[in-house]
């Protein structure tokens, strides 16, 4: 039955679902051209756009709590209940989450093996991290966090290299020890409360002291096992660095942000005596973790590892700006992710088309960009905005969330600086390499630039990050 | 009037810059020159008119932050623009009469783009402007420097000043709760970490001005053109960092370490400016070593002497821009030729030049003289002395004593461009303008110290130091960085890589697990082998169990 008759969050989720069964319809040309495909493919994403907008135009950005709130009471006996609704927070990192794909479809558009598996577990995929994004209970929140597993199960089995079976393996062992702990808690607070629990009410629900102690351990670790941070990071790493697949990539690159959103999702605005510790044991493995990624993505010479590094030192800097529990860091974070997941995805998608290029031509990447002027724009672009200089919403952004986190603790603040500098410093001294006119082995004429339609989008997608620097609603009417 | 003008040559700015082609590049830059022109007269008249306009703009406006854009037209204001704006207005002249810049209309733009975002950082009133147009100002320069090489040490060098900085900001935010650049002082009391907010301050302007120690960052742009290096030296982030150091002044003062700090970079800046512009072969690497003696000369007057830093930072980056364009004009007369070392006896084919260049020279040193010698007498017959020992030293190589420049040089020597020489009379007019009213002894002084050292040349040894190509190519601090911070950096994250990544979880625990599995697989499989024995083995087993529970159960 349902208790309300507006459901546009439902219709999010059903979009890119509907997405993927028109996809897997969807003919596939005689010659093999798989643009068809392609083209339901985007077009689904680009219709979850508009509706994600319009939703902008429903609520009121600066309010506090979850709006739009839909309720679904699935079943009576035991009475379970399914709640939707979203904030600016879920809302930003939809819309950034929608765009990234974009950029990874224009990435693949020429991929001619697995095409329509690809699209159809990608869209499975955007679906289900959708559904994760505007679940309000902790119960669709749980079937979405594992739901997103099996369509990169899928994908890296499909996709991978000759390692696949190890990087399945590692995948399945950290992710399933995460869902297991997870499974469990969510069982122990069903039991304990008689009843579905709204996200809510948890941070001002009263535990004893044992069940309290194994819940919040429980959510831990299984939203840590989603983060790169140390142990943790290890099989996001390996696949990350070794999966040539932009889509794959981005996936794999989105799946800790469920994670990240987890912590703002669970964690009460006052903390219970019990996360003290747990929260100082995580601050310290996290600045620990990003100086170490950092180091380590400065010495590799893979591009991948890289981009990885720099991917976690941000994540884990995110993740200890929400264990500050601020709604302003909140709402920073929020505007800042935004921009970092498009970044990150631009740079996968051509990083791995110069990878391509440089398979084809068959010389080393080095001074590469010089024969690809296009992309070389918007590389460069892209490092010089990741690396925080006020192109995006990651600077001002970050000036706040930073501001914040050293007035918590100065050590980790500048600590995480350094890690900053030195990621930053990685992709430079890639960016310099690719763009090192010197080294440059091929002529401009014999490399392919990307097309004048995907140059004018990536265009777009540089005015849409400058636009987010000046205002980050500056698309919302009033806001 | 300033904020308009700032919209108007940012949105042109922008556009020439996407729009530019190499086509109709001339005509673009003709448009844009005339253009910034014809706004610099309608600032120079709202100037004089006496009038103040205050702008600002609510740039963000959330719950927690507040920040407004800043443009007011104030005398203060106009005053610091001013040099900025004629020498960016002399450098697209340049560009467009020379033939050497080939992107005529994108250098254009990327100047005039810099230029407002100069204005911005002048006319801050915030933290996050300044951060903001600081920052802008990197990525421009960055933009301007059109060689990959110059770029590299550049963009890490600015990279970790535009850090630094954000680190600084960050910190006073964190305490201060305001952005407002008038509130810094009460960090003084409310801030903690004083120290090192302090310290952070002094590396982002040590790093930003390429002062000792960085200052390599500014010598590897000596492969540029001449008028881009000479913009860039003046008007980039060696200028950024003089002002932010003016606008966060009141944090150098919170820490004991941190004056005395910058006072003996400063020092050691001058000395390494000498060292370059008296030792080093190449014409640019001299001009660059003598821009930093005099911007570097701006700083110690400002810290040791607090004079007034708007009126100073005028006369020296109006100084630079007349001495850069003296040894590019010498470059060009001689087809190019950057090295000192391949010139000599010039003075045959260039008289008139050489007259003009000393007069160039005097008319400076009568301004120093004039301006700051009422002020600190001292230092500045020390700042002169110095600059006469330099500038004869490069005067006197180049037009006198024995030609080492090869007779198709010699054949070609031509008189400067008009295009240059315009520039470099009104710059002498300038400087002549003051009434010449006291110091004739000093001035005298001056002319005399310098025709003699024309004359005797006294450090005609030096000349032998060109051929050491440990003084002119090797780059020692680079060393030190590659040894003191790039190799460990590089070493610890290859430890790291090996133990942590490698040995202790791929092959510790993730073996000992994979492992571990294999083992449990293993032993049920044994278990579960087709074998009566084994079964009638767990039959046992199980009526134990049923007997275990039941005794349990009893009891």
């Amino acid at each position: 039955m349902m208790l309300n008759t507006f459901s546009i969050l439902s219709l999010i989720i059903a979009i890119p679902f509907l997405g993927m069964l028109f996809t897997l319809f969807a003919k596939e040309a005689s010659d093999g051209s798989t643009r068809n495909v392609f083209s339901v493919a985007v077009f689904s994403v680009i219709a979850n756009i508009v509706m994600i907008l319009r939703i902008f135009m429903l609520m009121e950005v600066y309010k506090p709590g979850l709006q739009l709130v839909e309720t679904y009471n699935w079943m009576q006996n035991p009475n379970i209940d399914i709640v939707f609704g979203v904030d600016v927070l879920s809302l930003m990192l939809l819309l950034a989450i929608h765009i990234a794909f974009i950029i990874g479809f224009i990435g693949v558009r020429n991929n001619l093996e697995h095409q329509k598996s690809l699209m159809v577990w990608s869209l499975l995929f955007l679906s289900m991290i959708t559904g994760f994004f505007v679940s309000a209970d902790i119960f669709s929140f749980y079937i979405f966090f594992e739901g997103m597993l099996l369509p990169l199960f899928m994908l890296l089995g499909m996709f991978g290299d000759v390692k696949r079976q190890e990087y399945i393996n590692r995948f399945l062992l950290y992710n399933m020890v995460g869902s297991v702990i997870f499974f469990v808690a969510t069982v122990l607070l069903f039991n304990y409360q008689h009843g579905m629990l709204e996200l809510q009410q948890l941070s001002s629900m009263k535990l004893d002291s044992r069940l309290e102690y194994f819940i919040w351990a429980a959510i831990f670790i299984s939203l840590l096992s989603r983060i790169p941070i140390w142990p943790f990071h290890y099989w996001i790493a390996s696949v990350n660095s070794s999966i040539r697949n932009p889509m794959i990539f981005l996936i794999s690159m989105i799946l800790p942000l469920t994670g990240i959103y987890g912590f703002v999702r669970f964690l009460p605005k006052t903390l219970p005596a019990i996360l003290g510790n747990y929260i100082l044991l995580l601050q310290i493995i996290g600045v620990i973790t990003m100086l170490f990624i950092a180091l380590i993505g400065l010495i590799n010479k893979d591009r991948q590892y890289k981009i990885f590094s720099y991917i976690t030192v941000y994540y884990i800097m995110y993740m200890l700006g929400i264990l500050t529990r601020d709604e302003v860091i909140l709402l920073n974070i929020a505007f800042s992710f935004f921009s970092y997941l498009i970044i990150v995805a631009s740079m996968e998608v051509f990083s791995h088309y110069i990878a391509k290029e440089q398979m084809q031509q068959g010389v080393l990447d080095d001074g590469l960009l010089c024969s690809y002027p296009k992309i070389s724009i918007i590389y460069s672009f892209m490092t010089l905005a990741a690396v925080g200089l006020p192109l995006s919403s990651l600077f001002l952004n970050n000036f706040l969330i930073l501001s914040d986190l050293l007035a918590v603790n100065i050590k980790m603040g500048m600590i995480m600086l350094l890690a900053l500098v030195i990621v930053s410093s990685a992709l430079l001294k890639e960016l310099f390499r690719l763009r090192d006119a010197e080294k440059c082995s091929i002529s401009a004429e014999k490399g392919e630039d990307i097309s004048r339609g995907v140059f004018i989008f990536m265009l777009f997608i540089c005015f849409i990050l400058l636009m987010s620097f000046i205002k980050p609603l500056w698309f919302v009417v009033g806001a | 009037m300033i904020a308009n003008s700032v919209f108007i040559l940012a949105t042109w700015g922008a556009l020439g810059s996407i729009f530019a082609s190499v086509k109709s590049g001339r005509m673009l830059s003709f448009l844009t020159l005339a253009l910034s022109s014809g706004l610099f007269f309608f600032l120079c008249q709202h100037y004089f008119s006496g009038k103040v306009e205050y702008f600002s703009f609510d740039w963000l406006k959330y719950m927690s932050l507040q920040v407004e854009i800043n443009l007011s037209s104030t005398a203060k204001n106009y005053i610091q623009i001013f040099p900025i704006y004629i020498i960016s207005l002399l450098s697209m002249f340049i560009s467009f009469f020379s033939s050497e810049e080939a992107q005529k209309q994108r250098f254009c733009s990327l100047i005039i783009l810099n230029l407002c975002a100069f204005i911005g950082v002048i006319c801050a009133t915030n933290i996050l402007q300044l951060l903001v147009c600081s920052c802008f100002i990197t990525v421009l320069g960055f933009c301007i420097i059109n060689d990959m090489d110059a770029r590299k040490k550049y963009a890490f060098y600015n990279l970790l000043a535009d850090l630094s900085l954000f680190s600084v900001c960050s910190l006073v935010y964190s305490y201060i709760g305001s952005l407002e650049l008038s509130a810094l002082p009460k960090f003084a009391k409310l801030g903690a970490h004083r120290d090192l907010v302090s310290i952070l301050l002094v590396i982002a302007v040590w790093l930003k001005m390429g002062l000792f120690v960085f200052h390599n960052q500014l010598y590897d742009l000596s492969v540029l053109q001449f008028n881009r290096l000479t913009y860039l030296l003046l008007c980039s982030t060696p200028l950024s960092g003089l002002l932010i150091l003016q606008k966060f002044y009141p944090l150098t003062q919170i820490s004991p370490y941190a004056l005395p700090l910058l006072k003996i970079i400063t020092v050691l800046t001058i000395c390494t400016g000498v060292y370059n512009a008296l030792l080093i072969d190449n014409i640019k690497e001299k001009a660059i070593g003598l821009m930093q003696i005099l911007l570097v000369f701006g700083l110690v007057e400002f810290l040791f002497y607090s004079t007034d830093f708007v009126a100073i930072e005028n006369t020296l980056l109006l100084g630079g821009a007349l001495f850069g364009l003296i040894l590019y004009a010498i470059s060009y007369s001689s087809s190019n030729e950057i090295y000192i070392s391949s010139m000599g006896n010039f003075i045959s084919g260039l008289k008139v030049c050489f007259l003009f260049l000393s007069l160039a020279f005097l008319a400076f040193a009568h301004h120093i003289l004039i301006s700051y010698a009422s002020q600190n007498y001292v230092l500045t017959l020390g700042f002169l002395l110095l600059l006469t020992i330099v500038i004869a030293h490069i005067y006197r190589q180049i037009f006198f004593g024995e030609s080492h420049a090869d007779e198709r040089v010699m054949a070609l020597l031509k008189n400067p461009a008009w295009y240059m020489l315009i520039p470099i009379l009104a710059l002498i007019i300038w400087f002549a303008k003051k009434e010449y009213d006291a110091y004739y002894m000093e001035l005298s002084g001056t002319v005399i110290l310098f025709i003699t050292l024309l004359w005797f040349y006294p450090l005609k040894k030096m000349e032998n130091l060109y051929q050491k190509e440990f003084i002119q190519e090797s780059d020692v601090f680079e060393t030190v960085f590659d040894f003191l911070i790039i190799t460990p950096l590089t070493i610890l994250g290859r430890i790291l890589w090996l133990l942590v990544d490698f040995i202790l979880i791929e092959r510790t625990i993730i073996n000992s697990l994979s492992n571990a599995t294999n083992l449990l697989i293993r032993g049920v499989s044994h278990l579960n082998v087709f074998s009566a024995k084994l079964y009638f083995l767990y039959i046992l087993l199980g009526f134990g169990l049923m007997a275990l529970l039941a005794y349990m159960g009893h009891k």
